[in-house]
């Protein structure tokens, strides 16, 4: 047996030199390695080009009437709108932008990108512009446009990654730059092409509106501090839609009188509500109890004495926060989120309420909403409901308790099994008949409501499978940790379960975002409506269904695939240091 | 009250407890005193594992009394609250929570149940770390370090809730051979500063010498039990001598 000794251990060598293929060998080794795969090469390349000719001759052909598109443009974003209020359209948006801009401030996207992985998009909308060209039919006027500018991008962006060599690779530029880049190039083109003034002018009040919130963002964030910036922002990312719809959209006119009515009533609660949270909060658990029950007993009697709906409805949130406080509010830093909690929730319900009973001041016939901007309600309204709705019918689902584990497997299975289509008739049709006489919502918030049950129910189920694929040993930490079972699911396993489930989760938002297009069945005039029925039947653009269904089918594209991009992105960013 | 006049601060009368039809315990009476330091030994399936999760009670027994520091374990949410606040479990699996930090895994435990201010907590977690011997790691994720560091944070992240018991359950089984020690090392260090300790085990060594008192189960019972110097120099029961004919 001979012995061998290491001398001394090796050091760390560099990985070999990647060796660049040549095109001929790249093709040999993918597409023509087998005789049958070659064969299968030419057959599908043969086919991807008979199938592109045709698609483009007749996308292309002078019968196509393209141009009933652009002067639609404010009917495909807001229907019938009043045209004098359309600036409380371009608020609205504003009011996004501030959002975006301080929020991409404060979360601070991270990513960065390099100059070959730009010049190389470049290159490759240079191949795909010049393909087009080579397929478009020959008597197409843009056909030697396209061949021109495709070989010009082919150019630039191949001698650009060689004249930068190996620096090219370095990942360097910021990701929030490149798109600031985008941006500004594109308020360039606008302002280039013969766009109309009350579009471009808008648009490029709003990039800077984005922009200046952006900048105002980073100071905030240094003064505030990142942590309370994120909590407050995510507060106003929920209130802005019923602000939106509620303030902005609807003019509302408030009835003051009814408002002041309220206040004998809503003080006093008020009052009430600070003293029960603090006793709640410090008595110990029997003690707090016996104030709970006490208080579900008040709450469900002023039901039965005549008051204001903002009354019932606050004191059902008073019992919230004071069944939550003995848990999470007995230190002194949870007391006062829990005060402040409390002042918001009084404040905000009156404001909501205020607004609901308010009458809208505008003058149309019938909705008022409709377009893109109403598909964008509906699917931020029904997003954001519908992740309570999904949470909590998760956690009863895997609950321990027989009562909530029946009530909910029993809502997620009747939901799941029936059409989005009659969740949204019963919605329009059957509720508004349970209701109290003279009780009814508008169409907008009967659809949003409905889309957030439906999606709620898919929702919880990937929710489930998010709890289910947490390992037992987290549940048995947070419990020898002396955690109660509401800590442990807040703090431990929701947060894992959410995350495991992102890219589940991305697809319901994205499949909920197409669905919208469905609420035309109760009467609503949402994008794909007014592209389907509205622009085509005026005389003006009679006889254009294929070019506003293909818009359509561009457009929903468009946003899906930016959701699914995103939600790369955020995967990768939570991925990051957490296995 | 032990012989040696210490109190006596986990009290097991007659313990029993069936999965199903399986009986994994079969009647487990015996006390730990103040500051003593247990070792539990045995085959595996002998519920080792069992008995000690049922002291802070992650597993329920059917029969029988556990009381733990004067409070006798019962389904009262209270009582078994406050009984596992102040007996710290460390996993064979570690079991650190991966979404958060080191520094937030050992803190949010003292914020939510122990309602101590961040700063507290954070000196708290700090002065834990600096102890088992990774300060610099504070900030890192459980995913980023080693299986010997991350079992360190856990032993931390048990022993800032200030239990009077620390329970281990295999806490070297699932690390390799060159981190067991930096391992053990913690532990001895925790059993010369005082802590009662029960410690379900392979590490013959360790027992052998932090030990007060060796434990031999099997089949649901306790076989053995006596000084290390007895168990390793001269066992009576003919099960003990063959498991420690193997082991040895």
């Amino acid at each position: 047996m001979t012995v061998y000794v290491a001398p001394e251990l090796k050091p760390p060598e560099p990985p070999p030199e990647a060796r660049q293929l040549g095109a001929w060998v790249w093709l040999r080794k993918n597409l023509f390695n087998t005789w049958y795969n070659g064969v299968l090469t030419v057959v599908l390349a043969v086919g991807i080009v008979w199938g592109a000719r045709g698609a483009f001759a007749f996308l292309l052909s002078p019968d196509r009437l393209w141009g009933v598109i652009p002067p639609n443009a404010t009917n495909y974003a807001v229907d019938v709108y009043p045209r004098p209020e359309l600036t409380r359209i371009w608020v609205t948006l504003a009011v996004v932008m501030v959002l975006v801009g301080l929020s991409s401030a404060t979360w601070r996207p991270t990513g960065k990108t390099s100059w070959g992985t730009i010049l190389a998009v470049v290159r490759a909308t240079g191949v795909a512009a010049f393909a087009v060209g080579l397929l478009v039919p020959p008597t197409f006027v843009g056909r030697n446009p396209l061949l021109v500018g495709g070989a010009v991008l082919v150019l630039l962006g191949a001698v650009g990654i060689r004249a930068a060599g190996p620096a090219a690779r370095e990942e360097r530029l910021p990701m929030l730059g490149v798109l600031a880049g985008v941006l500004v190039l594109a308020l360039v083109v606008i302002w280039l092409l013969p766009v109309a003034k009350t579009t471009k002018v808008p648009w490029t009040i709003e990039v800077l509106v984005l922009a200046a919130a952006h900048l105002v963002g980073r100071p905030l964030v240094r003064a505030v501090g990142e942590k309370t910036l994120k909590v407050v922002l995510s507060f106003l990312w929920v209130l802005s839609l019923p602000v939106i719809y509620l303030h902005l959209e609807r003019k509302p006119v408030i009835p003051w009188e009814v408002v002041v009515s309220w206040l004998p009533w809503v003080l006093p609660v008020l009052v009430v509500g600070y003293l029960a949270i603090l006793y709640a909060s410090r008595a110990g658990r029997e003690r707090a109890a016996a104030l709970n029950a006490l208080l579900v007993v008040a709450a469900l009697a002023v039901w039965f004495v005549p008051s204001p709906m903002v009354v019932r409805l606050l004191m059902l949130v008073l019992v919230g926060f004071t069944l939550a406080a003995p848990t999470f509010a007995s230190s002194g830093n949870g007391r006062r989120n829990f005060m402040v909690g409390w002042s918001g929730a009084t404040f905000f319900l009156v404001y909501f309420v205020t607004l609901a009973v308010a009458e809208t001041g505008l003058e149309t016939q019938g909705d008022f909403l409709g377009g893109l901007n109403l598909t964008f309600l509906l699917a931020l309204g029904g997003m954001l409901l519908s992740f309570p709705i999904g949470i909590m019918m998760a956690l009863g689902r895997t609950s321990t308790m027989p009562i909530f584990r029946l009530l909910s497997t029993g809502y997620i299975e009747i939901v799941r099994g029936v059409p989005l289509i009659t969740v949204l008739f019963f919605a329009d049709k059957v509720v508004p008949r349970f209701l109290p006489p003279g009780l009814d919502f508008d169409g907008v918030v009967k659809a949003i409501i409905a889309i957030a049950l439906f999606s709620g129910a898919y929702l919880a189920e990937n929710v489930r499978g998010g709890l289910q694929s947490i390992p037992k040993g987290q549940y048995e930490a947070a419990r020898a940790l002396g955690m109660t079972t509401a800590q442990m699911t807040m703090l431990i396993t929701l947060p894992q379960a959410l995350r495991a489930v992102i890219p589940a989760i991305v697809g319901q938002v994205i499949s909920l975002f197409k669905d919208t297009s469905l609420v035309a069945i109760i009467g609503l005039a949402d994008f794909f409506r007014v592209a389907r029925d509205i622009v085509p039947n005026q005389p003006a653009s009679l006889g254009s269904q294929i070019e506003n269904l293909v818009m359509a089918a561009v457009v929903y594209w468009i946003f899906t695939f930016s959701f699914s991009r995103a939600s790369l992105r955020l995967e990768r960013k939570l991925g990051v240091g957490t296995r | 009250m032990a012989d040696n006049g210490k109190r006596d601060i986990i009290i097991c009368e007659d313990v029993k407890k069936w999965f199903g039809d399986f009986q994994a315990l079969r009647g487990i009476s015996t006390r730990v005193y103040e500051q003593e330091v247990v070792v539990i030994i045995g085959p595996s399936g002998s519920g080792k594992s069992t008995w000690i999760r049922c002291i802070n009670r992650l597993e329920v027994h059917q029969e029988g009394r556990i009381i733990v520091d004067g409070i006798e374990l019962t389904s009262d949410v209270r009582n078994i609250e406050q009984i596992r606040s102040e007996v710290g479990m460390v996993f064979q699996q570690f079991n650190l929570f991966p979404h958060l930090t080191v520094m937030q895994n050992i803190t949010l435990a003292q914020t939510w149940v122990r309602k101590r201010t961040k700063a507290e907590a954070e000196e708290k977690a700090m002065a834990l770390l600096e102890r088992v011997g990774i300060p610099e790691q504070a900030h890192k994720f459980p995913g980023q370090l080693s299986g010997g560091q991350q079992q360190r944070v856990a032993i931390a992240r048990s022993l800032a809730m200030d239990p009077k018991i620390m329970l281990f359950d295999e806490p070297t089984s699932a690390l390799d051979p060159e981190m067991i020690k930096e391992v053990l090392d913690v532990m001895k260090e925790l059993a010369q500063s005082g802590m009662t300790m029960l410690v379900v085990t392979h590490e013959m060594g360790f027992a052998r010498e932090v030990a007060d008192r060796v434990i031999f189960m099997d089949q649901g019972q306790i076989v053995e039990e006596g000084t290390p110097e007895h168990f390793f120099t001269n066992p009576q029961h003919d099960r003990t001598k063959l498991f420690l004919s193997q082991i040895l």
